[in-house]
């Protein structure tokens, strides 16, 4: 008997041979499937929810003394109030401050009558070289106010001085909101973000979608994905441009590095061997080019609170699969070759730190549409995200 | 299937344990067999993957490169196995060493080739014939007496 003919009677006794089971085994079974039942998927994003709603909330806490833009020529430019006397002051007397406003300001209730005030000192020009010596100029020409805070102040001398000293702070404070504005209108900034987003540790795939990745078709890949995963906590890095178009409305570019990770199992099939259900780490490494249009509702010279819509086409550069497996774990690449489009809303707000140099949050909600050979990842399990972009925003020119 | 899990382990108490995780693992994953290949086959690729992952925390799979140790040793005299039923066959594979009976069974009976066996163990194709080699050997020889 040779080789081939003593294997073929061992495998016809063995092949179809039946063994009796004990019950024990079928109840192990049952124990271990409804251990398996009660895995529930924590999800994060909720909490990052409530967190920006709360952030929101407080920011608009603390903007609620903004004022209204002051327009270079007034729509009603016949009288307004002067908060130191109270009575109505005639436009012609007010002309210098027209000067000291020549692009759109923000600024507090407070600044407009001790401006009023600052046009009669000759302090002014030390203080602010570049805005102040028009006022000044034309204050010394005459009198500014019929109720004018001098005459009340005669009497009280300390008081005078202390807001001479006044004064200097707040027409410091004007330069800096003027240069402010002049950014917020015309200006190019450079952006430089980090996404952090929300995550839900486990999921399950879909059953009634085919995804591509990988193809059936494919010799050598990664077949009968199980459909319950666990998921790395996706970041995105990159860096971008922002066009503002006007005072309200910007438009911002850029390229956007976004890394995305889950663990599996699933059966690999390689050059000529086969490994069921193997443990896999899944790395997907994306590039995208993202274009929104932001609309500045609330531009103060610390605080700019803005929305923002677009969307944005990403290109898979690498689809890393890492099958565990001993001695040598196995590595598997693909590659994609049609881009993920995707939508986005949402609202930011950026603190400024200096005219040139803000930090800015924006939360978003953002939706990966579905394609046909888009491949398994936290998007297509939770297609709709929320997103948190943090980033420095950098004024680069007018 | 608790032959099949019977006959890697060598004795029933581990052959229950791995029969039960096989079934767990087969019945959690069930959604992800989309039709590439029989089911039998996936299904019976699922057990020995638990047999083999068993053996390997036991580290009974010893698998060092040991050809000249088998080489030559098999011989064309065999006994006829006609004379033998199921359940002394299985007496005789359940003496066999681990590792031996792991490539014995992988082999002859799921129909694995050397290069799949030597991925899935980790050792080289001479290895794995070696080992059919011997177990081949130490079978005919029980058979024989």
């Amino acid at each position: 008997m040779n080789e081939k003919e003593f294997d073929i009677q061992v495998r016809n006794l063995l092949q179809n041979a039946e063994e009796p089971v004990s019950q024990k085994v079928w109840e192990g079974v049952a124990a271990g499937l409804d251990k398996q039942r009660r895995i529930i998927p924590v999800r994060f994003w909720g909490y990052a929810t409530a967190v920006a709603a709360a952030a929101a909330v407080a920011l608009f806490v603390l903007l609620k003394p903004a004022a209204p833009v002051i327009e270079p020529e007034h729509s009603n430019p016949s009288i307004f109030m002067s908060e130191a006397s109270g009575e109505t002051v005639p436009e012609t007397e007010v002309a210098p401050v027209q000067e000291v406003a020549p692009v759109e300001l923000v600024q507090s209730p407070r600044v407009k009558p001790q401006l009023l005030a600052q046009a009669q000192e000759p302090t002014a020009p030390e203080v602010l070289p570049e805005v102040v010596p028009a006022v000044a100029e034309k204050a010394s020409a005459g009198p500014v106010t019929q109720a004018a805070p001098q005459e009340k102040a005669t009497p009280e001398e300390e008081a005078a001085q202390a807001q001479k000293a006044n004064d200097n702070a707040l027409l410091n404070q004007l330069a800096f909101e003027e240069k402010v504005a002049r950014k917020s209108s015309g200006g190019v900034s450079l952006l430089a973000f980090g996404n952090v987003q929300t995550s839900q540790r486990s999921g399950i795939h879909s059953s009634f979608r085919r995804y591509g990745a990988p193809s059936r078709d494919a010799e050598v890949g990664i077949y009968n994905e199980s459909p319950e995963v666990n998921f790395a906590l996706p970041f995105s890095l990159g860096v971008g441009l922002q066009f503002n178009l006007s005072p309200r409305w910007a438009i911002g570019t850029g390229v956007r590095y976004t890394n995305l990770g889950r663990t599996l199992v699933g059966d690999y099939k390689g050059d000529g061997f086969y490994l069921p259900q193997t443990d896999i780490d899944n790395h997907q490494h994306w590039l995208g080019v993202p274009v929104n249009f932001y609309y500045n509702f609330v531009n103060t010279s610390r605080w700019n609170v803005h929305a923002f819509a677009g969307g944005s086409a990403e290109w898979l550069l690498d689809n890393h699969f890492l099958v565990h497996n001993s001695p040598t774990d196995i590595h598997y690449h693909q590659k994609g070759n049609r881009p993920q489009w995707s939508g986005a809303l949402g609202l930011g707000v950026e603190f400024k730190l200096t005219p040139y140099l803000g930090i800015y949050l924006d939360p978003s909600f953002r939706y990966f549409f579905a394609t046909e050979r888009q491949p398994r990842s936290l998007r297509t399990v939770q297609p709709l995200r929320f997103d948190v972009e943090a980033g420095f925003r950098f004024s680069i020119g007018n | 299937m608790m032959a099949l899990c019977l006959r890697y382990m060598g004795n029933r108490e581990d052959a229950e344990d791995v029969l039960q995780e096989g079934f767990i693992t087969l019945f959690t994953k069930i959604d992800s067999y989309e039709g590439a290949g029989s089911f039998e086959g996936w299904a019976r690729r699922i057990f020995v993957n638990t047999a083999l992952m068993h053996l390997r925390k036991t580290d009974a799979l010893g698998l060092s490169d040991d050809i000249s140790e088998a080489r030559g040793l098999f011989t064309e005299e065999a006994t006829p196995l006609e004379r033998m039923g199921y359940k002394e066959l299985m007496k005789l594979i359940e003496a066999l060493p681990p590792d031996a009976r792991t490539v014995f069974n992988m082999y002859v009976v799921e129909g694995y080739s050397h290069k799949e066996i030597a991925k899935e163990l980790g050792c080289t194709e001479a290895t794995s014939r070696s080992k059919l080699q011997r177990a081949r050997l130490r079978l005919q020889e029980m058979i024989g007496k």
